[in-house]
């Protein structure tokens, strides 16, 4: 696999996450990896590099965790942390974001982060969901909350099969401390072109001003360079997050 | 009176470094001060300090991962898990996220409310912002004070006052949310406490109701709060968006 971050950059995320470590500040990293086969099985593609692009809305969750805030206010600049979903609505309300409705009903209901259809866990041919791809070539902007151009789901030119998403992988390196999460899915080219992958992001399923069942991105990557899927070729997409603990 | 600074200055200016790369990298960098200010039986303040918060505990790094990455609080309290440990010291392991909102029927909690998050209600020892006299050195996995300061009037007791409601600013130079949670506390006994230790106890939910200790701050120097005096402990969270 080839690590795409340039070295300088690279040498100042070392940095940031060298101060965290020694300050005891949580830094996340996230790693976005995409690899490429063709219809052979033979990867075209495989490479690894920083997402650079957790956007508002990943801020506003975070700022509902651990500033303990509810998810109120206008979008944008300010005190505002509401949350944006895919469809350009700012959902607002005096409770607080979360990726998963996460408490239990009257009725004993419950919802499990890693459930099919919650949080990250697209469903199969869900194109609203979990990773995505997409053709467009809109710069990352922190406020975006949609992809540019998504690949809708089907056989048509430039359509994806979502492939139901994998459950998240849990791992531990106890010399770095590190913490780390995979989310990964994969794409299937059943078209009869190439199709050339511009951005990738990852949509929530999670819960809102009283609600579940708000879909809203947190990351959204534009690549470069695109990313070329021959037809009966497939995508694995992964989101790779982590975070350094403390000694 | 503006409050002294006492966070060393290299300490300082690593923190501020910090916060550069995190806004240049547009990696989200959280930044806690904890203020703290008492006053004499006549109103005098006869300590006003503020410094950095040096320790979120594992309890906080739990929610956040689980947060933002879309995964159980499962598993056990250590390294390599993410479940979380309420201040009564029992591991909280289930499918559900940890979040600090609080438990409700369809999500509908105000975290903001008295008795959610991080407004402890009045007279309560065990949510918001706590106090107490245990020196022991800060851990990782703290869960809990070394020895918080109980509710009532006797010797080495406080009046815990309701959480004041949230402050929100932003600072358009910096691009720093910040969030202010504040309690006073009252020594309404008969002689002075000397506080050494402040922690932050968030009434969220995980599944069930969970009081999880999120940081948890040894005093440098311990603070005297002499009878009929008051406390006011200040903790204030950022989060430092990129532009």
């Amino acid at each position: 696999m080839i690590y795409l971050e340039p070295a300088k950059q690279e040498r100042l995320y070392r940095e940031l996450e060298g101060l965290g470590d020694y300050l005891k500040v949580p830094i996340p990293r996230c790693f976005l990896q995409l690899r490429v086969t063709d219809r052979a099985g033979k990867i075209t593609h495989h490479a690894r590099q920083r997402s650079h692009s957790w956007i508002r809305n990943a801020y506003n969750l975070i700022a509902s965790y651990l500033l303990g805030i509810n998810a109120v206010g206008s979008w944008g600049d300010g005190t505002g942390t509401p949350i944006k979903i895919t469809s350009g609505s700012v959902v607002s309300g005096s409770t607080l974001a979360a990726l998963c409705r996460a408490t239990i009903t009257a009725s004993g209901y419950s919802e499990d982060p890693q459930d099919v259809g919650k949080a990250y866990i697209a469903a199969s041919g869900d194109n609203n969901h979990g990773i995505v791809a997409g053709i467009g070539a809109g710069a990352e902007s922190f406020d975006d909350y949609a992809m540019s151009s998504i690949c809708a789901e089907g056989s048509g030119a430039n359509q994806l099969h979502y492939v139901l998403e994998e459950q998240p992988v849990l791992s531990w390196d106890a010399g770095t401390r590190t913490l780390t999460i995979t989310h990964k899915r994969y794409m299937n080219n059943n078209s009869s072109a190439t199709i050339t992958i511009t951005e990738i992001g990852i949509i929530a399923n999670g819960a809102v001003a009283g609600g579940s069942g708000r879909k809203f991105m947190t990351a959204r990557d534009v690549l470069s360079p695109p990313v070329e899927i021959p037809p009966s070729g497939q995508i694995l997409a992964s989101y790779v997050l982590s975070l350094v603990y403390p000694s | 009176m503006e409050p002294v600074y006492i966070e060393p200055v290299e300490r300082e200016r690593k923190y501020q470094r910090l916060a550069e790369l995190g806004t240049r990298l547009k990696i989200p960098v959280t930044q806690a001060f904890l203020t703290l200010r008492v006053l004499d039986r006549n109103g005098q303040v006869i300590h006003h300090t503020k410094q950095r918060s040096h320790s979120w505990t594992r309890n906080a790094y739990q929610m956040l991962t689980t947060g933002i990455g879309g995964m159980r609080n499962s598993g056990t309290f250590a390294d390599g898990s993410l479940a979380t440990r309420n201040t009564a010291g029992s591991v909280i392991s289930n499918v559900y996220l940890a979040n600090t909102g609080g438990v409700s029927s369809n999500f509908n909690v105000n975290s903001e409310a008295i008795g959610k998050a991080y407004r402890g209600p009045n007279g309560d020892n065990v949510s918001g912002i706590v106090i107490g006299t245990g020196d022991t050195p800060e851990s990782f996995n703290d869960f809990a004070l070394a020895a918080a300061l109980a509710e009532g009037t006797g010797a080495g007791q406080v009046n815990y006052m309701a959480g004041e409601p949230v402050v929100k600013s932003w600072d358009a130079g910096t691009r720093t949310l910040s969030v202010e949670h504040k309690r006073y506390i009252n020594n309404n006994s008969p002689g002075t406490i000397t506080i050494k230790e402040i922690g932050l106890i968030a009434n969220g939910s995980q599944g069930t109701s969970l009081r999880a200790l999120m940081s948890r701050d040894v005093l440098g120097t311990p603070v005297d709060v002499p009878a009929s005096g008051q406390i006011l402990a200040i903790y204030t969270i950022s989060l430092i968006y990129p532009s």
